[in-house]
């Protein structure tokens, strides 16, 4: 029998609930109040204006914060139409009048010809140039005002972030078997997900990232299932390179891309393993393979010193669980497995000044143990599909160990070097929400029958209920 | 189990918007007219309002809605003397006397007579007393456009200072207020029509779709309908509800 090629309703649905809550957190948020947005705007006005590409892998720059780091537009715009007081600062209000408009438009009209050029040293141009080379797109097509120009890459973003949808969609269809109820379920996880509406909809680089991710770990998924035929190979290199040149963090992404191809490859050979090989148990290369890995990853961290793989370790150990005897503190600041996965995965928007109130992250972290008790009693309900998609499911479970891992192991090369900062934060896991979506799906489906249509209502209704307060609270923030 | 979708997402939304969504939007809460120079984030800067060296800022807006304006007060060495504090746009001239009397740090708070609309203006303040104070003031990266000056001197500090309302309000009195101070600095296209669909989208739209969406993808996954029972086999009553 043919299959349709026609676009499932259930996903025209839920990118329709995407396209609109996109456009709404877009255009309700006032310009610049994204995280490093003015910086990440700079990139893309160097590139379209000043016509150079400032990518340097120079460890020194200014912050975003700073003058000198952006152009005399941008500049102009921070003081004239109030921007820069606003961010962050919950005393300020938008300056929200046609009067503000038009103070700000006379002194616009002041500027020299050379506004748009400026802009040097930001430390955001240390990033790769991926994002901001497309962004000069809808830059250019927008022109007009400073205004214009913003808001159309964070309409860009908004597009890009469908994609993030569909791409979810179609990797739960290949874990699910093309379940369209889980498939929704999955994709309306990620559709509704309150912070990642919220980074996604200012101009920002992670959702080209995040877009690429979800499309490498879709790749890796084919990679198992059909074999590693070139079109595929060539498909997933291309996408894991883009993410690297999008985002330094897409590197966590090379080793599972590699061990999606080396499982598929070996998979399709028919587990070869000749001689003396074949009398090894298959556990052996598994462990020698994890441990290679962990020691790469180690030695990366701690800048190749030995003596700190401990520090390493025990960091890793103490940011999920508490202290062993004799564990020492760990560097930095507190910062732990709480503060990623909970307050800033869910629960902090803006400039982190808004957030949700602690009984509601209390209630998501009740949330997030039950899904995960249900997830294993999902795992173990649904075994043998499970044992069928083993490819698949090792795949993604790499996929997610080792990008966290890379993570951590970029986190505390950095704290290595500044203990203050923590670096890891919930907005970088993002780059792995789709695997947050068909984690919930999987969940829901450890339950039976009319149970699981029940609870997957009242799931997408308290999932719609998070989106909705966190919308909000931050319109009370700014317009309030 | 379409019908059991919608009940589980019809109890959560309902309750949801009653004990949720409701108090939320329904409370009242002092709304600002507008703030041209927001308190500082970080650092508290002061200006000098000395006895006969009056400051002034421009480039403020008075929203049509301004009945009060609120400033802070540095009187170190006691209380505050008399201050006036003159606003004045096109076609609008007012002069407020703050009584003397404030504490260290205490705000300010005077009533005004609402201009007919929104009008940039200049602000004055004047110290009429003998006893040099100040005013609390932002000279970081929160300082605003209206910069005070100290007769006629420029001091790159913005004076605390913000316009409200009479009375407190709920977010749902001032939606259409809200919306249209969304469309500003926005790009044309982002008008009021746009704005309130996509409101409207938001907030009745999405939980609409994504529920049906779900019940759809039942009906796609041939789940929808009643499931095939044997009726010749005995149930327990768990099975009969969990089928």
């Amino acid at each position: 029998m043919r299959r349709s090629r026609r676009i499932p309703l259930p996903l025209l649905a839920v990118l329709a609930v995407v396209l609109a809550e996109g456009l709404a957190w877009a255009f309700a948020v006032p310009a610049l109040q994204g995280a490093d947005e003015g910086s990440h705007f700079a990139y893309v006005q160097k590139i379209a204006d000043a016509r150079d590409i400032p990518w340097t892998r120079s460890d020194t720059g200014v912050p975003g914060y700073f003058p000198g780091g952006v152009s005399g537009e941008q500049r102009l715009a921070w003081t004239w139409a109030g921007l820069e007081p606003l961010r962050g600062n919950r005393a300020a209000r938008p300056l929200w009048t046609r009067e503000d408009e038009r103070i700000w438009a006379r002194e616009n009209a002041k500027l020299g010809p050379d506004a748009k050029k400026e802009g040097e040293n930001n430390l955001v141009f240390r990033n790769p140039p991926l994002y901001y080379l497309t962004a000069v797109v809808p830059y250019e097509i927008a022109g007009g005002t400073f205004f214009d120009r913003l808001y159309a890459l964070r309409l860009y973003n908004v597009a890009l972030l469908l994609v993030a949808v569909v791409l979810t969609w179609l990797l739960a269809g290949e874990l699910f078997g093309r379940r369209r109820e889980l498939q929704t379920l999955a994709a309306a996880a990620v559709a509704l997900h309150p912070v990642l509406l919220d980074v996604a909809t200012r101009v920002t680089p992670d959702v080209l990232l995040l877009t690429l991710a979800a499309a490498a770990l879709y790749l890796m998924t084919l990679v198992v299932k059909r074999g590693p035929s070139w079109q595929l190979v060539a498909g997933l290199v291309a996408v894991v390179a883009a993410a690297c040149f999008t985002q330094g963090r897409a590197l966590g992404l090379v080793a599972p891309a590699l061990f999606a191809i080396g499982l598929g490859w070996w998979r399709s050979r028919g587990s070869p393993r000749p001689g003396v090989l074949a009398r090894i148990p298959a556990v052996v290369p598994w462990a020698v393979g994890a441990v290679v890995v962990l020691v790469v990853v180690a030695a990366w961290a701690t800048r190749f010193d030995i003596g700190e793989a401990t520090g390493f370790w025990s960091y890793l150990w103490q940011f999920y669980l508490p202290p062993l005897p004799g564990m020492s503190e760990p560097i930095g600041v507190s910062w732990d497995v709480e503060n990623v996965y909970l307050n800033r995965f869910f629960g902090t928007f803006v400039q982190f000044e808004v957030g949700f109130p602690q009984d509601l992250l209390d209630a998501i972290r009740i949330a997030i143990w039950a899904g995960l008790v249900l997830l294993g009693v999902s795992a173990w309900r649904h075994r043998r599909a499970l044992w069928e998609r083993r490819d698949v499911v090792a795949v993604l479970v790499v996929a997610f160990l080792l990008s966290v891992l890379a993570l951590h192991a970029a986190a505390f090369r950095a704290l290595l070097i500044n203990p203050a900062d923590p670096v890891i934060t919930g907005r970088y896991l993002l780059m792995l929400i789709p695997l947050y979506g068909v984690g919930v799906a999987a969940a829901v489906a450890a339950l039976p029958g009319r149970v699981r249509a029940f609870a997957a209502g009242g799931l997408l209704g308290a999932m719609f209920l998070l989106q909705l307060s966190a919308f909000g609270l931050v319109v009370e923030r700014f317009y309030a | 189990m379409r019908r059991a979708a919608i009940a589980g997402a019809a109890v959560v939304l309902v309750l949801g918007f009653v004990f949720v969504v409701r108090p939320f939007v329904a409370e009242q809460r002092p709304i600002p007219a507008s703030i041209p120079s927001p308190a500082s984030v970080d650092a508290v800067d002061i200006v000098p309002l000395e006895p006969k060296r009056p400051v002034c800022f421009d480039d403020a807006v008075a929203e049509a809605h301004a009945e009060r304006f609120t400033f802070r007060v540095a009187a170190p060495a006691g209380t505050s003397p008399e201050i006036s504090v003159t606003i004045v746009g096109p076609d609008y001239r007012y002069t407020a006397v703050i009584p003397p009397g404030l504490q260290d740090g205490q705000i300010a708070d005077a009533p005004m007579p609402a201009p007919l609309r929104d009008l940039p203006v200049r602000v004055c303040f004047r110290n009429r007393g003998d006893v040099p104070i100040g005013l609390f003031a932002a000279n970081d990266r929160t300082r605003s456009r209206s910069t005070a000056r100290v007769a006629g001197e420029e001091t790159h500090k913005s004076v605390w200072f913000s316009f409200g309302e009479p009375r407190w309000h709920a977010l749902t009195e001032r939606l259409a207020l809200t919306i249209d101070r969304m469309t500003v600095f926005r790009p044309g296209y982002v008008g009021r029509a746009l704005l309130w669909i996509l409101a409207a989208l938001f907030v009745f739209g999405a939980p609409i779709a994504v529920v049906w969406a779900y019940v759809r993808a039942l009906r796609d996954d041939g789940l929808g309908g009643a499931p095939a029972i044997d009726v010749n086999r005995r149930r327990s009553r768990w099975r009969r509800f969990v089928d």
